[in-house]
């Protein structure tokens, strides 16, 4: 295409000249850099022993630092009979009691509260806080699957993976899975380890970057808004418009370059976002051993072998994606509006609307699930709660079907702003 | 090498800004006159093929206006334009040179000698928003040549220049006239009274005077005549 190299130069160097690029981009930059950083700011309180003796503030991020030594010693060691009855042992089994008090008028009122007995020793050192800490979160891992009633000295490893395999059946069928969809997550099943094998790094870099990426990809939504609504419209405020249009190279091949430049640099922009958190999330929090599993520190209920390492470098590619369609949307829609301003007041509103609509019902199953995988829409419960897939020939996951599907998007609006760069200014 | 405009109209709602015009342009300078809102530069636009006509056309050697050989021969400085800013005036030229079509040693070669033609050669490399307003119309000017066109549609291209500039840029057109169609709008009727070798005067939309022009007749008080002695403001 003619001169094309050149006219993507010049392009890029109009963008980049442009001082609310510059400023939109290390603002959410920084704000992505500051997101798990939040984690690790402030001070936490540990109590000492009854006297008092030992009390102390520690700052989350020297808790975090302790927490990666693994004081409770579970690192390598596998989620059977022994470790659920030891952490039961550790944590206390949940018991019911009823409070009664009597109000001003004399009236009685009882309420029940379910609490762990032996919860009140309390932990009495930063280790002992810690180590409580490392159980609790396990303890709390097989009490959302087996339920509070079964937490007791019976329980088996047995019944938590017969109550996990039952939980993913009962998930399939309350997001209306085919029978097909079933039997591909049954196959995937059939590839977890049991007995699950713990690593000792709980909630470190890559669990952060998996959780973190979707408000960042809020974030780069924003600055492809910023920095791209003006792209077509500061030709007709700065009165180039006319120039351009009637240059052998004013139609198709600007078009194309325009449009590069635009995908370029939200690409950019998304790239410098994501790193700035992933880098954050990794220096802080550290990375988690490159073999912990999905099914330790986020969701047990997950019906596939997949590390956290793994999903946040999946979260992260599939939302580098995203940033192409967002910079497309825009581009579309300045040229549909022709002005900056509008465009910034349609796509603030369609951003509103992705965050404030996360999902719809499951009664309309196909717009449920194509809603469901709009690029500021998908992960917004989280990335691995939905496991809907998408049937194309096989079966495609929500991380294998979302970039296909933006790249048709991104691609689709590409021809629509075409089509309306092409009529600019003729009519 | 001609220009023929067919039946050429615009309309904005109900108002009619150029009506049923024809026209045949060959080589040399076409001067344009009219009042302002008498339709010159809606003409000039829809020759560019910046506005699409209601009804008619334009080609120019066989090319319709919409097509890519039209523009490829076409040079445009419009009444009111603008720049980048932060592009220098090398920048600003080469961006549109590579706009018109040219590859980068020939886009750098007539980019410089351009600006030396129009007396910016030292300012080459300065940012275009400290130029000052005569100097940007004549980098406006130096655009439109950089193709070499065969078809040059200038409206006001001497505004803002002083009167030595003036005289210089009305011999610049009077020598491309001699192998390009010139289509030239001006508020100075001097201008066109000088170079033009065809006068083309617009009223309310349609041509009312087209004719060869006598250097050795007043024109302005021709063009008076044929507004029952209105002052020529555009």
């Amino acid at each position: 295409m003619g001169n094309f190299g050149t006219l993507y130069k010049f392009e890029l160097k109009k963008l980049m000249h442009r001082k609310m690029v510059w400023a939109a981009l290390a603002i959410l930059t920084v704000v992505s850099a500051f997101l798990p950083a939040s984690t690790v700011i402030g001070k936490m309180y540990v109590s000492g022993d009854a006297t008092g003796q030992g009390d102390q503030w520690v700052s989350l991020y020297d808790i975090v630092q302790r927490r990666r030594q693994d004081p409770a010693g579970l690192d390598g060691r596998e989620l059977d009979t022994e470790l659920i009855q030891e952490t039961i042992a550790q944590q206390g089994i949940l018991v019911e009691t009823t409070t009664t008090y009597t109000d001003s008028g004399g009236n009685e009122h009882s309420f029940a509260v379910t609490q762990r007995d032996g919860s009140d020793a309390g932990p009495w050192t930063l280790d002992g806080y810690i180590t409580d800490g490392q159980y609790g979160d396990l303890y709390n891992t097989v009490w959302r699957i087996v339920g509070a009633e079964n937490m007791g000295p019976d329980l088996t490893a047995e019944n938590y993976y017969a109550a996990l395999d039952a939980r993913r059946e009962r998930n399939y069928a309350l997001w209306g899975l085919s029978d097909g969809a079933k039997a591909w997550w049954d196959a995937q099943a059939a590839e977890l380890e049991t007995p699950l094998t713990l690593t000792g790094y709980p909630d470190g870099g890559w669990t952060e970057i998996a959780q973190t990426a979707y408000i960042v990809d809020l974030c780069v939504f924003l600055f492809a808004i910023i920095a791209l609504s003006g792209l077509w419209p500061m030709e007709r405020q700065r009165r180039t418009e006319a120039l351009i249009q009637c240059a052998r190279n004013g139609k198709t091949p600007l078009y194309a370059a325009k449009f590069l430049t635009g995908l370029t640099v939200s690409f950019a922009g998304a790239v410098c976002m994501t790193a700035a958190m992933a880098g954050t999330s990794l220096v802080l929090l550290g990375p988690e051993d490159a073999a912990t599993a999905v099914q330790q520190l986020m969701d047990p209920a997950y019906g596939a072998p997949m590390t956290v390492r793994k999903l946040a470098l999946t979260v992260c590619g599939v939302y580098l994606a995203a940033s192409l369609v967002h910079a497309a949307f825009v581009m579309a829609v300045s040229l549909c509006t022709k002005g900056g301003t509008s465009t910034m007041a349609v796509c603030f509103g369609a951003m509103m609307l992705f965050v404030w609509v996360s999902a719809l019902p499951l009664s309309h199953p196909w717009l449920s699930q194509a809603w469901s995988l709009l690029p500021a829409v998908f992960g917004a419960g989280g990335p691995l709660t939905d496991p809907r897939l998408v049937h194309i020939g096989g079966y495609l996951t929500g991380f294998q079907a979302a970039p296909l599907l933006w790249l048709g998007m991104t691609l689709a609006l590409a021809g629509l702003a075409w089509a309306m760069h092409r009529r600019i200014p003729n009519k | 090498m001609e220009l023929i405009i067919d039946r050429l109209s615009r309309q904005f709602q109900s108002k009619i800004a150029v009506d049923r015009v024809s026209l045949r342009l060959t080589p040399g300078v076409t001067g344009l006159l009219g009042p302002n809102g008498a339709g010159k530069t809606t003409l000039m636009r829809l020759v560019c093929g910046i506005l699409k006509p209601t009804a008619g056309s334009v080609a120019f050697d066989g090319a319709d206006v919409s097509a890519e050989e039209y523009r490829a021969q076409l040079g445009y400085l419009p009444q009111d334009f603008g720049y980048y800013p932060d592009f220098t005036g090398l920048d600003f030229l080469l961006y549109m040179a590579a706009l018109k079509g040219l590859d980068k040693t020939t886009a750098r070669r007539k980019s410089l000698e351009l600006l030396d033609t129009v007396g910016l050669g030292d300012m080459a490399k300065k940012k275009v928003k400290t130029y000052s307003g005569g100097m940007r119309q004549r980098l406006g000017i130096a655009q439109a040549l950089l193709n070499e066109p065969k078809l040059l549609i200038l409206d006001e291209p001497t505004a803002g220049l002083d009167p030595k500039e003036r005289v210089r840029f009305r011999d610049l057109i009077a020598s491309l006239g001699r192998d390009s169609v010139v289509l030239l709008s001006t508020h100075i009727v001097s201008d066109v009274e000088h170079i033009a070798g065809r006068v083309l005067i617009m009223k309310a939309g349609q041509i009312v005077h087209d004719g060869a022009w006598n250097a050795h007749e007043d024109l302005e008080k021709f063009y008076l005549a044929q507004f029952g002695g209105e002052e020529d403001d555009g």
